[in-house]
């Protein structure tokens, strides 16, 4: 782990999240695959993260060691998830599902899994805030805001006149009636579902998932991930199972979602041209290791690691024309038995006598740029 | 203008929605609804477009892998469209294709030296077993994998590899014609461009014909020497591939185009955004099947069907209008 003075912490920004050299394997028939193997980086507050690499590279089982999601066969050998310095790797069982409620969100590649087919759109997403009271004060608060607003653009009706007494009658804890949460926490989500643009959300609230196109269901999941105003929103391949078109909606509203909400996004993906597009800073994944970790600009300008430089080298690319294209040779390593030293070195084009037998550690070569090789 | 190793008219394939007790058919999914296209012999023809345009279908017809609900299929100037069972067995050699999917496409039960030399035996290409594996074993080392491989089983492969036996496999039978459908769309982008690489080797080796389904335009880009692109079961634009990247025609076309992330943040440019969704290819509106999508449309393109039309040298489109996108002035076709 590398050591950082008070003054560089300064620079960066402060982090909301810290993953310090965290170590996930799973057991299989086959043996044990060592899936991460010391992963470390920051997501600084506000910032949009890009986590790539290659399929098997660890970036999902990173995200879902972050939400304490991981597969019954998975172990977490050792490391720290920080969530504002609190390690979500030490929590029990209740605390977790609290910090997923409230702090840490979730949006998967295809909302069809995830979504409930027999549910109605809107009372799903209300659910989230239903399901428990520590939303109660939140949503009282949230309403009683709404009506102030409404105020000020002009007088309120006797019935929310009536409804601003009943809330503000009550004492903080104090138990809502159900009827009362629930129409509360449908007046938030449909709220969400505006900021997230589905078109003609009183129609959509009631329909069903089936109902909807693909880029309607992302947009649902986002508004379900995002109505618990989370700290930290893991967002894994949104807009993979999309058609362009509709990816370009999807980052569209991402962009113009930025300063609206609160959460740092840690955006998992492979595709580089999604990472171009809206993150700031970008880490780079090797066979269950951060092999690199830049700005944006400066990842794409002045790549440093020669995996980097390969995957790079390698995206076809929609601009231009090439007539041979670059390719790195082999293909990604079985992690059962990974590679000595540097995972990367059966492939690497530049490795050299002391790749196979040491691993690199992930060193400051210039200010925020983390570059994991022996050559620097 | 070299001559046409296949061509296409007027294309449809029409899928049956059954419903009720009765099965009665309540409509039609109009997967391909009147393309048109030529492949050249030699070239790379890219068919490009959104899930459920009927790219795939297109390339399924093409092959007799289904039978088309009308239109013409040529295949080196023979009318192919009819032809059935042992009829269009020797078409079957000349034509072959490679799926998206080599984790699916291969029999995990038969050996790859079994998957070479199957075809061979079903079209009496070779005399004898020995000559079948000295030939599996040319084929072989041709992909880049070698002969000690042809014993193994697919599971003991990776997924780049599994997708060049699928390609030796295609190749078994000495093919003009492959229809390849995303070959390298369940690939990593490191192994992606080796594919790639190899097809084209292939290519310029064999003199064979491509076409190259895919939703990458990025990846058609560098692979084909023409581009179709497909709206809603019709070819809206054909055009050269530098033609149709640097000055897009159709307006659908300029949408997809610009809808694609450049990976490159010092070019990154705000995404030009297509609202809407495509529609259902069993109602498909009258006019003009992308108007409800199209920020240029005009009255006219509700009421007639666009035909197809050649706008510059080799370039043309199905739309009623030659549409200037800096200045945003139309000419009627005429």
């Amino acid at each position: 782990m590398t050591v950082r003075s008070e003054a560089q912490k300064e620079r960066e920004g402060a982090a909301v999240l810290e993953v310090r050299d965290l170590r996930v394997s799973f057991h299989t028939y086959l043996g044990e695959v060592k899936a991460l193997d010391g992963v470390d980086f920051d997501l600084r507050r506000g910032e949009v993260l890009g986590l790539v690499g290659e399929s098997g590279c660890g970036k999902t089982v990173t995200a879902l060691a972050i939400g304490g999601l991981l597969s019954d066969n998975a172990r977490v050998e050792g490391g720290q998830v920080l969530l504002e310095g609190k390690d979500l790797l030490k929590e029990t069982k209740e605390e977790l599902r609290q910090t997923r409620l409230r702090e840490v969100s979730f949006v998967f590649q295809d909302p069809m899994t995830f979504i409930n087919p027999v549910l109605s759109v809107g009372s799903q997403i209300a659910e989230v805030l239903e399901s428990d009271r520590v939303f109660q004060d939140e949503l009282v608060e949230y309403r009683l805001d709404e009506l102030a607003r409404e105020e000020s653009k002009g007088d309120l009706t006797r019935a929310q006149a009536e409804e601003r007494q009943a809330l503000e009658g009550l004492g903080r804890g104090k138990k809502l009636s159900k009827k009362v949460l629930k129409r509360l926490a449908e007046s938030r989500a449909l709220d969400y579902m505006r900021t997230v643009k589905l078109p003609d959300p009183e129609r959509v609230f009631k329909m069903y998932p089936f109902e909807l196109s693909g880029g309607m269901r992302q947009r649902v999941m986002i508004a379900m991930a995002l109505v618990r105003r989370p700290k930290v929103l893991l967002a894994d391949e949104i807009t993979t199972a999309l058609d362009v078109t509709v990816q370009a909606q999807v980052l569209k509203l991402l962009a113009e979602l930025r300063g609206k909400i609160d959460a740092s996004v840690i955006l998992i993906t492979h595709d580089l041209g999604v990472v171009s597009e809206i993150c700031d800073r970008v880490v780079v994944m090797y066979a269950g290791n951060v092999v690199e970790v830049a700005d944006i600009d400066e990842l794409f300008a002045n790549p440093l690691h020669p995996y980097t430089q390969g995957l790079l080298a390698s995206i076809p690319r929609p601009d231009v024309h090439a007539e041979e294209m670059k390719s790195i040779s082999g293909s990604v390593p079985n992690l059962i038995f990974p590679p000595s030293g540097c995972r990367f070195h059966p492939r690497c084009p530049k490795r050299f006598d002391r790749c196979p037998g040491v691993k690199p550690p992930l060193v400051e070569v210039k200010p925020g740029h983390k570059v994991a090789c022996l050559l620097y | 203008m070299a001559e046409n190793l296949l061509e296409v008219q007027d294309l449809r394939k029409w899928f049956p929605i059954k419903g009720g007790l009765l099965g009665r058919t309540s409509g039609f999914v109009k997967a391909v609804d009147g393309a048109t296209l030529g492949v050249e012999k030699g070239e790379t023809l890219g068919v490009v477009g959104e899930s459920g345009c009927g790219k795939t279908t297109l390339g399924r017809t093409v092959l007799k892998l289904t039978q088309p609900t009308g239109g013409r299929i040529l295949f080196d100037g023979r009318d192919i469209t009819s032809l059935r069972g042992r009829k269009a067995k020797p078409l079957r050699r000349r034509m072959q294709i490679v799926f998206q999917d080599p984790y699916a496409s291969l029999d995990p039960r038969q050996t790859v030296r079994s998957a070479l030399t199957e075809p061979m035996k079903i079209h009496g290409l070779a005399r004898s077993r020995k000559e079948a594996d000295a030939k599996a074993s040319e084929l072989i080392s041709k992909v880049g994998l070698n002969p000690d491989h042809l014993a193994r089983y697919p599971h003991e492969f990776s997924g780049g590899q599994r997708q060049r036996i699928a390609v030796a496999r295609a190749l078994a039978v000495s093919p003009d014609f492959i229809v390849l459908d995303e070959p390298t769309s369940s690939l990593d982008v490191s192994v992606q461009s080796q594919i790639l690489n190899l097809l084209k080797a292939l290519q310029r080796e064999l003199g064979l014909t491509y076409l190259f389904i895919s939703h990458n335009l990025a990846v058609v880009r560098q692979v084909c020497q023409r581009i179709a692109v497909m709206y809603l079961g019709r070819v809206v634009e054909m055009a050269e591939t530098e033609a149709l990247f640097e000055s897009p025609k159709h307006p659908y076309t300029r949408a997809l185009l610009s809808s694609v992330p450049i990976p490159d943040p010092s070019r990154r440019k705000a995404l030009a955004v297509l609202e809407g969704d495509v529609p259902s290819p069993v109602n498909i509106p009258p006019g003009c099947r992308f108007r409800q999508r199209c920020e240029f449309a005009t009255e006219r393109c509700s009421e007639v069907s666009p035909p197809m039309k050649e706008v510059r040298r080799g370039q043309t489109i199905e739309c009623l209008y030659d549409i200037d996108f800096a200045t945003k002035r139309k000419v009627e076709l005429s």
